[in-house]
């Protein structure tokens, strides 16, 4: 949960800077980062509100269940568990492909798989 | 690891360029703190004392939100996810810490006092690390995180506060004390105001803690005052050779199959484990980097504080309190808890009994920890609690600036885990003698052994709490048939 009152407001129009865009049809679940490209996204986890180590645990959860090359995408306004996401893909045998900040929270996608 | 973004390969996920109110909203607070420092001198100058603390504090806030310094991180990665970053970020910042302790001592105005070594620390060290596991941070993460905007992290400052308040001041379980310690306790011939045989945790400082005793590896080693006993004893044998045999071990356990297949390395040589240990090193520079500057500011908060006291002619700041006719808020010993240096969790105990005692709680004075050691400040006179105050305000300061601030609720299972996290953390604080900070940080870097200890109750009640967090998890998320609910 977080403030959707707070930062609703700049949220909006702030993206210029960003350097990826996310395309917003969650259908598809086809996000495209800068430098690699559009990836399909095989599963989101929607950690806002939550510390850790529930980001990371949920993360590698999504990751255990889906086959090798799927990219799983976090969303998370917590800095700490962030942070941890690449040296946690180093050590799972993963990899992170980008951090992407967004004014309340950032998005992280990893691939299973090296 | 080769197709980064953002260039968020694993520091900060920054560099973007947009603008934003972070660095005003920064200075915003740095100059209301430095406005209320000024009112506070104008008013009366000895209040210094109490500004020290404040903006080291400050200083601590910037550091340890810089370094994400968490001990909670550090023992859960290690054995939630397999990442050895924080606990390798906290070992070097241990080294760096050790050798400005060492340096402090040398000069004469150290403040520090060894613990006493007994089973306590081992059990308390395990109720506080399995409490850190719920509340996702440690005693000194929760202040940086409350400066984050962390609605979760205050919760668990507030469970921290009463649970000690309570812990110490209540005559719960007083039953299970074993006779020896009341016997133990009476012979001390504390004053009758006190009434040590009513609590549990009277009758276990009187009749337990009291008996034993503790000292640093300069003072066993009969040196306290040399460069050998203090540099080598302390630092060399009681800081630097544990952490380096823990570090090989973090490397040989979790960190060197991954890098050998990230590096394509089949063979590897000694070189490669060298290289390794490196690469291992490196991804936990900013944690590092905070222990350097925390180690400094402490060194230089002995220091100063040191010289105050000369100055004001005191050795406590409970003497000033009195002279300024204060005196409830002082002990039966006209003292009340001035460390002189980093801190955590005895000053949150004191504002949670302070309120507990306003509010109309009776007793409250009337236990050792309070009554004899502490006392009872109110919070605006109370000089490490400024210090915790000053950490939560550097942390937003830093947060602030790299536009990592933001109000953040918690779900109602974060709060319902803030708050009995909290409680546990508090109770293991008090029975282990202080948090990840006064038993093992502050501890270990000044030569005393029983740090160590506590760091390994700490490890053990990590690991049961992270496989307790994950049964729980599971179990949530089969009863409610979506492996995503949480």
């Amino acid at each position: 949960m977080y403030f959707p009152w707070i930062g609703k407001r700049k949220r909006e129009g702030r993206r210029s800077g960003m350097q990826s865009t996310l395309n917003e049809n969650r259908e598809t679940r086809e996000v495209e980062i800068r430098g690699l490209g559009v990836m399909k996204v095989a599963r989101s986890v929607n950690c806002i509100g939550d510390g850790c180590p529930k980001p990371q645990l949920l993360t590698l959860k999504a990751l255990n269940q889906l086959p090798e090359g799927s990219v799983v995408e976090l969303i998370s306004d917590n800095p700490t568990a962030v942070e941890t996401i690449p040296s946690m893909m180093m050590a799972a045998y993963g990899s992170h492909l980008a951090t992407i900040r967004d004014d309340s929270y950032w998005k992280v996608y990893v691939r299973k798989g090296i | 690891m080769s197709n980064e973004v953002c260039g968020a390969g694993g520091s900060r996920a920054g560099g973007v360029s947009v603008k934003h109110r972070g660095g005003f909203n920064a200075a915003v607070i740095v100059g209301i703190v430095a406005l209320l420092s000024a009112i506070v001198l104008a008013y009366d100058a000895d209040y210094l004392y109490l500004l020290v603390y404040i903006w080291f504090g400050v200083a601590y806030g910037l550091f340890l939100q810089y370094g994400r310094f968490c001990m909670a991180s550090a023992v859960r990665d290690l054995f939630a996810v397999g990442v050895p970053r924080m606990a390798v970020g906290v070992m070097i910042a241990v080294v760096l810490y050790s050798l400005t302790a060492a340096a402090v001592t040398m000069g004469g105005f150290s403040t520090f006092h060894a613990n006493p070594l007994g089973w306590h620390i081992i059990i308390g060290g395990a109720i506080f690390g399995f409490g850190i596991i719920f509340t996702g941070g440690c005693a000194s993460s929760s202040l940086y995180k409350s400066g984050e905007g962390n609605v979760g992290s205050m919760l668990v400052l507030v469970a921290i506060s009463f649970s000690q308040a309570i812990f110490v001041s209540s005559e719960w379980f007083s039953q299970f004390v074993p006779a020896s310690w009341t016997e133990s306790a009476l012979d001390k011939r504390m004053p009758e105001e006190l009434d040590v045989t009513s609590t549990w945790f009277d009758q276990f400082m009187t009749g337990y803690i009291w008996d034993l005793s503790g000292g640093t590896v300069a003072q066993m080693m009969g040196q306290p005052d040399t460069f050998m006993g203090i540099f080598i004893g302390n630092a060399l044998l009681g800081a630097i050779l544990p952490t380096f045999a823990i570090l090989v071990f973090l490397y040989v356990v979790a960190f060197r199959k991954g890098y050998m297949r990230r590096e394509k390395i089949e063979n590897p040589a000694f070189g490669d484990h060298l290289r390794g240990m490196w690469a291992m090193f490196t991804s936990s520079k900013n944690t590092a980097i905070a222990g350097l500057g925390i180690g400094v500011f402490a060194g230089l908060q002995m220091w100063v504080t040191g010289a105050l006291r000369q100055k004001y002619d005191i050795l406590n700041f409970g003497e000033m309190l009195e002279r300024k006719g204060f005196y409830e808020q002082v002990s039966l010993q006209g003292t009340v808890f001035d460390p002189g240096y980093w801190y955590i969790t005895t000053q949150e105990a004191q504002w949670g009994g302070w309120v507990m005692d306003k509010i109309g709680f009776e007793n409250m004075e009337r236990n050792i920890f309070f009554g004899l050691e502490n006392g009872l400040p109110n919070p605006l006179l109370n000089a490490p609690g400024m210090m915790s105050i000053g950490i939560i305000l550097g942390a937003a300061v830093i947060a602030n600036i790299n536009r990592e601030f933001k109000w953040k609720l918690p779900s109602m299972e974060t709060a319902i885990f803030a708050l009995i996290g909290g409680t546990l953390m508090g109770i293991g604080a008090r029975v282990g003698m202080g948090c990840n900070v006064g038993a093992f940080f502050a501890a270990v870097t000044n030569g005393d052994l029983t740090g160590w200890i506590f760091l390994a109750g700490m490890t053990i009640g990590g690991f049961f709490g992270v496989r307790a967090l994950t049964r729980w998890m599971e179990w949530r998320a089969s009863r409610n048939d979506d492996e995503f609910a949480l």
